[in-house]
């Protein structure tokens, strides 16, 4: 992740976009993941 | 001010649509900000209004004005409005009007998903409440939806499971949007303890909603799978568990106390100081007493079902835990007490609510300690004194921060101060009724009046009928608090950049308001202070 750098060109905005939308993907899947074992353990 | 100067520059040359297509495609934090707090208003005049269907029927003991299938659907439906569509929806405003502004960023990190985050909201809303127009009414076996008695919900059910789903949709969206956007488009220099407590109790608030809101989700979906689709999750006859339903909204539920709360934490954390003109006391030990307090959120759920009955060691597990849950919510107010101590306080409205918040708040918390010993709640459950308890934390707790929040930052939102006398005046009322509605819920639980009764015995008549006119000049009171805001809107006179003579932060070098685009260029890092400002 994209700690404390500045955004004040185009590449480092880019960079921190990238880093932004991994953080998202990676929440996103955990809270799936979250719902699927909800049903999963009590099968 | 150059820097102000470059800002307003930038905006001169910004172009964004007008009228409604405007609101419909904003992506902009500001905007997608004041949508929520506006869309949270109106739901709070609508759970509002649904309250005052409830305290209209207490009045008197008998049955008055509904019947008790529509006052079972008014204290459902009344929950449900509050808590996901007025103080959830409030606190996301907040964070997107304020989250970049204080970490010094230009936007929040995804902003198409911020705007698909809002705009979910007024549909699922819309399913909730056309409820109440069907054949059958609005769910009405309480917000915790147990079964098998919500199962016998009619063509209600089905609205209400969608738009469970449908709000915590939004409310995952939004967290995961919080968290990307302060992990990763921080200034340089704001290192993650400089960060405002506003914005660290934001992120703990926005991983409790990502663990907890997809086991409600988990939840929903089985009851409607139960009810539609031949399962038997929760059904005893086809070798289900009703009570396992409990445990897994619990595990939901006791989080999303904290979720109404902690954004809360973080905003009197804010407004204490600038008015005591004082650093904030401690603030490494309120940002870890904060993430200790999410921790044990997720170990304390079965305290709201200690009368269902369960083996004694989890009795005793529950009652400790959440006992223990006291000592990080006991350092963060004797640091708030010890920020006030000895300082130059001055008594604005904002300040007023933050110190109402700090007393009234601990009284609920106070309650809630006797909730949690196991013997004593085999008394207090499913009592007035509960309705006490949780209204104490969430009206006097979480809106009370609301209101000290939206004073507090209205200024800089508008580039207006607002009516500061119409501002105390609705404080004091706010203040003397909710007290008179509230405070005798407490007596007429421990006399033994159940909660979610639409008529009652008459020895709690006298109590009853006073926490009804507390209840109907809080209402009323909240009149004012739209005529304060939307005076301030309109005009008034101008604000400064720094507003409050004791305010520290990035979002206070800007203008007020601040242009539609703000942060394009970080901000220097010898103006980011830190967080114990």
């Amino acid at each position: 992740m994209n700690m404390g750098s500045g955004h004040t060109d185009d590449a480092t905005r880019a960079a921190q976009q990238r880093a932004a939308t991994r953080t998202a993907v990676v929440l996103a899947v955990i809270a799936l993941a979250i719902y699927g074992w909800v049903f999963v353990s009590k099968l | 001010m150059s820097e102000a100067a470059t800002h307003h520059e930038h905006d001169h040359h910004d172009h964004h649509p007008s009228g409604i297509t405007r609101w419909l495609t904003t992506t902009n934090h500001k905007d997608i900000g004041s949508m929520y707090l506006i869309f949270s208003l109106i739901m709070f005049f609508i759970g509002g209004a649904m309250a005052m269907v409830i305290r209209a029927e207490l009045f008197q003991p008998g049955l008055q004005f509904v019947d008790p299938q529509f006052f079972n659907s008014m204290t459902t439906m009344h929950a449900l409005v509050m808590i996901f569509g007025a103080v959830m929806p409030a606190w996301t405003g907040f964070a997107n009007w304020m989250v970049p502004l204080m970490i010094g960023a230009p936007d929040m990190a995804l902003p198409r998903l911020n705007n698909w985050s809002f705009w979910i909201l007024p549909f699922a809303f819309t399913l909730l409440l056309s409820t109440v127009f069907m054949p059958g009414g609005g769910p009405a076996g309480g917000w915790t939806m147990y079964p098998p008695l919500v199962l016998q919900t009619g063509a209600a059910f089905p609205f209400l499971i969608f738009a469970v789903h449908f709000m915590g949709a939004s409310s995952i969206a939004g967290a995961i949007n919080i968290i990307a956007t302060v992990f990763n488009m921080r200034a340089p220099g704001m290192t993650l303890l400089k960060l405002p407590l506003f914005v660290w109790t934001w992120i703990i608030t926005a991983f409790l909603l990502i663990a907890s809101i997809p086991v409600l989700a988990g939840a929903v979906t089985m009851l409607l799978t139960d009810k539609f689709f031949g399962t038997a999750f929760f059904s005893a006859a086809g070798g289900g568990d009703p009570v396992m339903f409990q445990h897994i909204f619990w595990f939901f539920g006791h989080p999303e106390v904290y979720i109404l709360i902690l954004p809360a934490f973080g905003i009197v954390s804010a407004i204490i100081p600038t008015f005591a003109r004082k650093p904030l006391f401690g603030y490494a030990s309120m940002v870890y007493a904060s993430a200790a307090i999410a921790f044990l959120s997720f170990i304390v759920w079965a305290h709201h079902m200690f009368t269902v009955g369960m083996p004694l060691a989890g009795e005793l597990f529950f009652m400790y835990t959440t006992v223990l849950i006291a000592v990080p919510t006991g350092v963060k107010v004797f640091n708030w007490v010890a920020t006030m101590w000895q300082s130059s306080m001055t008594f604005e409205t904002p300040m007023l609510f933050a110190i109402a918040f700090v007393v009234l708040f601990t009284i609920g918390g106070f309650s809630g300690l006797m909730l949690g010993v196991t013997p004593v709640d085999f008394q207090y459950h499913d009592t007035y004194f509960v309705v006490a308890h949780f209204h104490y934390v969430l009206v006097t707790g979480a809106v009370f921060a609301l209101m000290a929040g939206t004073y507090f930052w209205l200024p800089k939102w508008t580039g207006h101060m607002y009516d500061e006398g119409l501002g105390k005046l609705h404080f004091w009322i706010s203040t003397i009724s909710v007290n008179v509605l509230f405070f005798p819920q407490h007596f007429l639980g421990l006399a033994g009046m159940p909660r979610r009764i639409p008529d009652y015995s008459v020895q709690f008549a006298d109590f009853n009928m006073v926490s009804s006119i507390g209840g109907f000049v809080f209402g009323l009171s909240q009149l004012l608090f739209v005529v304060v805001v939307v005076k301030c809107v309109k005009g008034g006179v101008k604000a400064t950049d720094q507003v409050w003579e004791g305010a520290h932060g990035l979002e206070w070098t800007l203008p007020s308001p601040p242009p539609y685009h703000s942060f394009n260029t970080p901000p220097d890092p010898a103006t980011i202070e830190g967080g114990m400002r």
